[in-house]
């Protein structure tokens, strides 16, 4: 129960934060002129609006979790509210976990808003609202969107606001480029660096959870393909996070 | 030097050290070496130290956020855990406030953490009362980074005590705080005093001991060095705590004249008298008596030879020890 409120302050310092309103009106920006290119373009109206909209809705997502993941860390390191919330009765995990899911909160307000603008301006163009596929593709968006809160919050129990902030960005181009690196290897790569780079891009590939470019293909993954993405973008947050809170509750948190 | 103490501790800390670590960027330091003190029960303690003694590096121990390197922190007599946490409020030496949250909420998040089992109603009612009394209901709806550096402090001693906790800790109360408000402040913990809330006062402003504290440690460098709970001469009793007194020294006089001042101006009673010929001196535990007697002495035409309070000596003393005496 204290995990939930704790997530709530959480929630409600993240919305008064001065990335909120920046990102919201960056974001719909982005979306509304994939709208207006794929308007002029002369390609297909429809790749256009899906390939620019979820790669804008991707990244102003992500920047906004590592931003904030980091960011709420080391505030409360910085400001010190951490010595007092954790002067109350919470362990570390707990107070920790209550970041997490405040922080997720938040990006969900923050998707919501982005998904309802989406949705809105498709119609203006007389394309059904809330189609099935549409709303996968956001969803599957959303869910890297907490991968990446996930590995914010490791980095920053771990370490400080700045390292944490570079890390998680490496991590965050390393996910993105990692399958199509693996995919385009060439056949004189060394067997070991084959292998290693596979066994990165097997492990560590956020490019799984935008799934844009099916949205004008002419198949779209079945649900049990859709779990998968799901159940991996769960493994990953699992992971890091029970990683970050066996760290973060074995060290001293204040010099 | 283990201070030990007869009677209830409500705070026990037993061999507690505590060393940071060398790295790459610090250099190996000892902060708390084989500490071990008591905290009585319904008292106020002072826990006394210069810059870098280790005050707050055994508070912060304390509450879990440093991993002692060895010893152990009893409260009640059991090693203390995150559930004993929602008994002991916290003000910490600096402002250390949710800046983007407004006094309202941090003190309903307060509640909603320390007394789940109160109802919404009731915690209402709560927040309200101890944002009223420590003069923040005017501004209730002000973000936190916005508030002054003093009604910060009242926010911080607002947090520490809205759940009526059995220990109050209190690092620094006064920094901060302008004179009205130190004065607030006394009268706050006087309050908690009153209610038999155990107290443990981390603080510099020395003045602050005579009129609160019953009781004291006072560290040097990690270790203690001084304390006021520890037995004299294996008596099983406690010494008398750092209360301030007055004295008063009065010329031509006896104790007959003194009975019959006293009758004369219906005087509350001095507690220590020592005659030495015709010069009587007196001793007075409240400044309040001691200035009764001295205006009833000048009313009636004896010559004061010397009135004056312990603060001195006792601030003096306490010095001694930050200097590196020994007791």
């Amino acid at each position: 129960m204290n995990t939930l409120r704790i997530a709530w302050q959480t929630f409600t310092v993240l919305r008064r934060d001065r990335v909120f309103l920046p990102a919201l009106v960056l974001g719909i920006l982005i979306i509304a002129l994939a709208q207006l290119a794929g308007q002029w373009g002369i390609e297909e109206y429809f790749k256009f609006v899906y390939d620019l909209g979820t790669t804008g809705f991707h990244t102003i997502g992500a920047v906004v979790a590592i931003l904030w993941g980091t960011k709420m860390i080391a505030d409360s390191r910085q400001e010190g509210s951490l010595e007092v919330e954790l002067a109350a009765p919470v362990s570390r995990t707990t107070w920790l976990l209550g970041k997490f899911f405040g922080l997720c909160l938040a990006l969900v307000l923050l998707g919501a808003i982005l998904i309802l603008v989406w949705q809105g301006l498709l119609t203006m163009y007389n394309f059904p609202p809330f189609e099935y596929k549409s709303v996968v593709i956001m969803a599957m968006l959303l869910m890297g969107w907490f991968v990446l809160a996930a590995t914010a919050v490791f980095f920053a129990a771990l370490t400080s606001q700045a390292t944490a902030l570079f890390s998680c960005l490496c991590m965050w181009l390393a996910g993105l480029v990692s399958t199509p690196i693996a995919n385009v290897l060439s056949p004189t790569t060394p067997e070991s660096t084959r292998k290693v780079v596979t066994a990165i891009a097997r492990f560590w590939d956020l490019s799984r959870f935008n799934l844009g470019s099916y949205a004008f293909a002419g198949t779209f993954p079945s649900r049990t393909e859709l779990l998968w993405i799901f159940a991996y973008g769960c493994f990953l947050s699992g992971a890091l996070l029970g990683l970050a809170c066996i760290v973060f509750s074995r060290r001293d948190l204040v010099a | 030097m283990t201070a030990v103490r007869p009677g209830e501790a409500i705070l026990e800390i037993r061999n507690l050290t505590k060393v940071f670590d060398k790295d790459l960027f610090k250099k190996r330091q000892v902060a708390i070496n084989n500490l071990s003190c008591r905290f009585a029960k319904g008292r106020c303690t002072g826990f006394l130290g210069h810059n870098g003694a280790g005050k707050t590096t055994t508070i912060r121990t304390l509450f879990g956020l440093l991993q002692p390197t060895k010893g152990e922190i009893l409260f009640k007599g059991r090693k203390i855990g995150t559930r004993d946490k929602a008994v002991i409020g916290y003000m910490p030496e600096t402002n250390k406030l949710p800046g983007r949250l407004n006094a309202l909420e941090i003190l309903k998040h307060q509640l909603n953490i320390y007394a789940p089992d109160k109802t919404s109603r009731q915690k209402s009612e709560m927040v309200e009362a101890k944002l009223k009394e420590v003069g923040l209901w005017e501004n209730r709806d002000k973000l936190a980074a916005k508030l002054s550096k003093g009604m910060g402090r009242r926010l911080a001693w607002a947090m520490a005590t809205i759940h009526l906790p059995e220990l109050v800790i209190l690092d620094e109360p006064f920094s901060g705080m302008d004179p009205l408000g130190r004065r607030q402040m006394i009268g706050w913990i006087k309050g908690l005093k009153d209610a038999s809330t155990s107290i443990m006062l981390c603080t510099h402003e020395l003045w602050s001991m005579y009129h609160l504290c019953d009781d004291f440690h006072i560290l040097r460098q990690g270790s203690l060095v001084f304390s006021t709970s520890e037995p004299l001469g294996g008596q099983d009793k406690a010494p008398a705590g750092i209360g301030q007194r007055w004295f008063l020294h009065l010329s031509g006089t006896n104790a007959a004249a003194l009975a019959q001042l006293q009758a004369k101006h219906s005087l509350d009673s001095y507690d220590d008298h020592y005659q030495d010929g015709f010069l009587s001196k007196l001793q007075f535990a409240t400044y309040a008596t001691a200035a009764q007697w001295l205006k009833a002495a000048q009313e009636s035409g004896y010559v004061i030879i010397k009135f004056e309070s312990s603060k001195g000596m006792i601030e003096e003393r306490i010095l001694h020890f930050f200097e590196g005496g020994q007791g």
